[in-house]
């Protein structure tokens, strides 16, 4: 009796893998709740066979070398294993990016539903990327089986978060998700960060203007590792980063001080510039306490252009979001002009 | 000249002790998210100066007489201390309670500005004694000033708080509230205690009820789970003894949510702990009928047993049951 688990995260596939509740353990990688969707065809192609010549990455390149072994270097296909283990769980952690892993999966898994007899949904409710391997061990985690039901709605799902506009996934409010019962969570969260009908800012961006507001100075106090401070889950270390860069390199910046930018892997490099990065004092300009006093919009100021799901949300595409999805206005022209509010200006402050 | 810290954990308190951190540490433990309001007078007169306060009716009772010989013993009111030490820090956690009490003492401060603006808000959002690790954080905490705005945001919640209806509570989420980064998310938190649109009970009460649906322990297993082992964004604002109130209120209801929790629990005597320890280690409960179908959104269990407990200033009873609606944010009045 071989058995495979699936995880989404690489520290929760160690500590499942060092508590031995199974023979592999498997973390399937990839950020979904950033950049553009990749098409249907390179995520086919990622789960697939490792080809000869590959042109981009593959479910199992980030396996240990005990899955290498296992599995003989690393080229089956998602499937192809599947067939070869006796029973498959998957351990999918609650944050928002790791149910659009498990829901993409799952629709993938659609296809074949034959195989959904031996696969078990763990519904993980404590974050396994956090727990000691002899935590595991003792936890009992409620498992299920799959079922039809499992696999529609994640394909309702996964077809919602990928269609040109957030409506669909808005609907998914009205149906019955407990059947994944993470799911819910999951759409609010992620609806949460589409801009903010008042601020035109994100939940996890208008949560950085309001730790400045709170006191707190430094670049690294306005990132996602602290959870009970962010106390938002949607976004990484490098996601954060690059919201930090939109907010204070912008045209008209809602926060002052970053010395140093855009956070790339090259800012990293250079020992120099990532101190002075990391000792940045940042502040909120005229306009970022003006967005916390309700009375400004970032995206009136500055160009927005970044995905969420299937949506490209652009300044002629802003859905927002404000206990109810508002649809963009066919009004708003594409481009538009950067400056400075004129509601607060304070130039001397800002000074 | 003394470094005087104010927390809302025990626990914390005498880390922070014996970690050097301060001259004084005086943990201050009221149980604001359970049972009845204490009136104004009781709270201010557990900041006052030591009168002829009951037994653990003074802020300094639980403080240990040797830290404080120094500074004259421990009869002091809070505005003294504060004004003979030469720093002063706030540092309340993230939990509700915690909240709660950095709250009331801004709001106590509140009629006391000038002493207010040398006390320093410490913002301590990273777990300051974690078990796991080696004791005591070493982290570097954010810490600021207060100014007056601080203690109009904390004053304004206090008095939302301890208003006879939740709303003026619910209205803090149209707030800007900021400079007090934990607020917001205890505001919901709370909230989610209220009984619920469809069940009629509050988040705590269903989550015993859903995890008794799913596996079987005993009653102290199933406690601390709730206590203590939730991720800390979900984790209830209940200590033991409370939550373990909360499941032996559904047993013993004349229409039981849950059943299999020793009837020796309905009528021991409050104060013997050991024996209600006992008790919760043999009662192995179970989900009753009403439970199942409270669970499955068919029944409410207001409708059959009578509700009687506080939140915050607000009495919820069968007749004045607010309900929270988790789904639209929304609150319902009676």
């Amino acid at each position: 009796m071989a058995s495979l688990i699936l995880t989404t995260d690489d520290s929760s596939a160690g500590a499942l893998q060092s508590a031995r509740l199974a023979d592999v353990v498997i973390p399937v990688l990839r950020r979904f709740v950033w950049g553009p969707p990749p098409s249907d065809s390179e995520l086919s192609a990622y789960l697939g066979r490792r080809p000869k010549r590959p042109k981009s990455g593959h479910w199992l390149d980030h396996g240990s070398p005990r899955v290498a072994a296992a599995t003989a270097g690393r080229r089956h296909s998602l499937l192809e294993l599947c067939d070869r283990f006796d029973r498959i769980e998957l351990w999918i952690d609650s944050r928002p990016n790791d149910q659009l892993v498990l829901i993409w999966l799952l629709d993938y898994l659609r296809n074949r539903a034959d195989l959904t007899t031996k696969i078990v949904l763990r519904h993980v409710e404590t974050p396994l990327f956090d727990a000691l391997p002899e935590q595991l061990a003792t936890w009992t985690f409620v498992g299920v089986q799959l079922t039809r039901e499992h696999l529609d709605i994640a394909g309702l799902a996964w077809r919602a978060f990928r269609a040109p506009t957030p409506q669909a996934w808005f609907d998914l409010l009205q149906q019955d998700l407990s059947a994944l019962p993470q799911l819910r969570r999951c759409v609010q969260e992620m609806l949460d960060e589409l801009p903010g009908a008042t601020t035109g800012l994100g939940a996890s961006e208008l949560r950085m203007l309001e730790l400045l507001s709170a006191g707190y100075r430094h670049p690294f106090d306005l990132f996602p590792h602290s959870r009970e401070r962010f106390q938002r889950r949607v976004y990484d270390y490098w996601e954060a980063g690059a919201l930090l860069d939109g907010l204070a390199l912008a045209p008209v910046p809602a926060i002052a001080g970053l010395a140093e930018g855009p956070f790339t892997l090259e800012l990293h490099d250079s020992f120099e510039r990532f101190d002075r990065y990391k000792a940045s004092t940042l502040s909120l300009t005229p306009l970022g306490r003006a967005i916390l006093a309700g009375e400004e919009d970032f995206s009136r100021h500055n160009p927005v252009h970044r995905w969420w799901g299937g949506t490209e949300l652009t300044h002629a595409n802003l859905w927002r979001w404000g206990a109810v999805l508002i649809a963009p206005d066919p009004e708003t022209p594409d481009v538009i002009e950067c400056r400075e509010p004129w509601r607060s200006i304070d130039l001397l402050e800002y000074a | 000249m003394a470094r005087l810290f104010l927390t809302a954990d025990g626990v914390s308190a005498t880390m922070l002790t014996q970690a050097g951190r301060a001259d004084l540490v005086v943990a201050l433990q009221p149980r604001f998210v359970w049972g009845p309001p204490a009136s104004d007078a009781e709270l201010s007169s557990f900041l006052a100066p030591r009168t002829t306060q009951p037994k653990s009716g003074h802020w300094l009772d639980h403080c240990a007489f040797g830290d404080f010989a120094t500074i004259g013993g421990r009869r002091h009111g809070l505005l003294e201390l504060v004004e003979r030490c030469h720093s002063i820090e706030l540092w309340m956690e993230t939990p509700p309670n915690d909240q709660l009490v950095l709250i009331w003492l801004l709001d106590y401060l509140s009629d006391h500005p000038q002493l207010a603006t040398k006390i320093v808000l410490r913002h301590i959002d990273v777990p300051l004694f974690n078990p796991k690790p080696v004791g005591l954080s070493n982290g570097i905490f954010v810490g600021v000033n207060l100014c007056s705005d601080h203690l109009a945001i904390g004053s304004r919640a206090w008095r939302a708080y301890r208003s006879p209806t939740p709303q003026p509570w619910y209205a803090l989420l149209d707030e800007k509230t900021d400079l007090l980064p934990q607020l917001r998310r205890t505001v919901f938190k709370l909230l989610d205690e209220l009984p619920r649109l469809q069940s009629g009970l509050g988040i705590t009460e269903l989550r015993m009820l859903d995890l008794l649906d799913r596996g079987r322990g005993a009653m102290h297993a199933l406690i601390n789970r709730v206590v203590y082992l939730e991720p800390i964004d979900t984790r209830t604002p209940f200590d033991y003894y409370e939550a373990a109130d909360l499941l032996e209120a559904l047993a013993f209801a004349p229409r039981p949510a849950v059943s299999g929790v020793d009837p020796g629990l309905r009528t021991r005597e409050r104060v013997n702990l050991r024996l209600q320890h006992e008790l919760h280690q043999s009662s192995r409960p179970v989900i009753a009928p009403l439970g199942l179908d409270i669970l499955d959104g068919r029944d409410d269990y207001s409708r059959h047993n009578p509700v009687h407990r506080w939140w915050g200033g607000t009495k919820l009873t069968n007749g004045n049951l607010w309900r929270w609606d988790p789904i639209g944010n929304v609150l319902i009045a009676p």
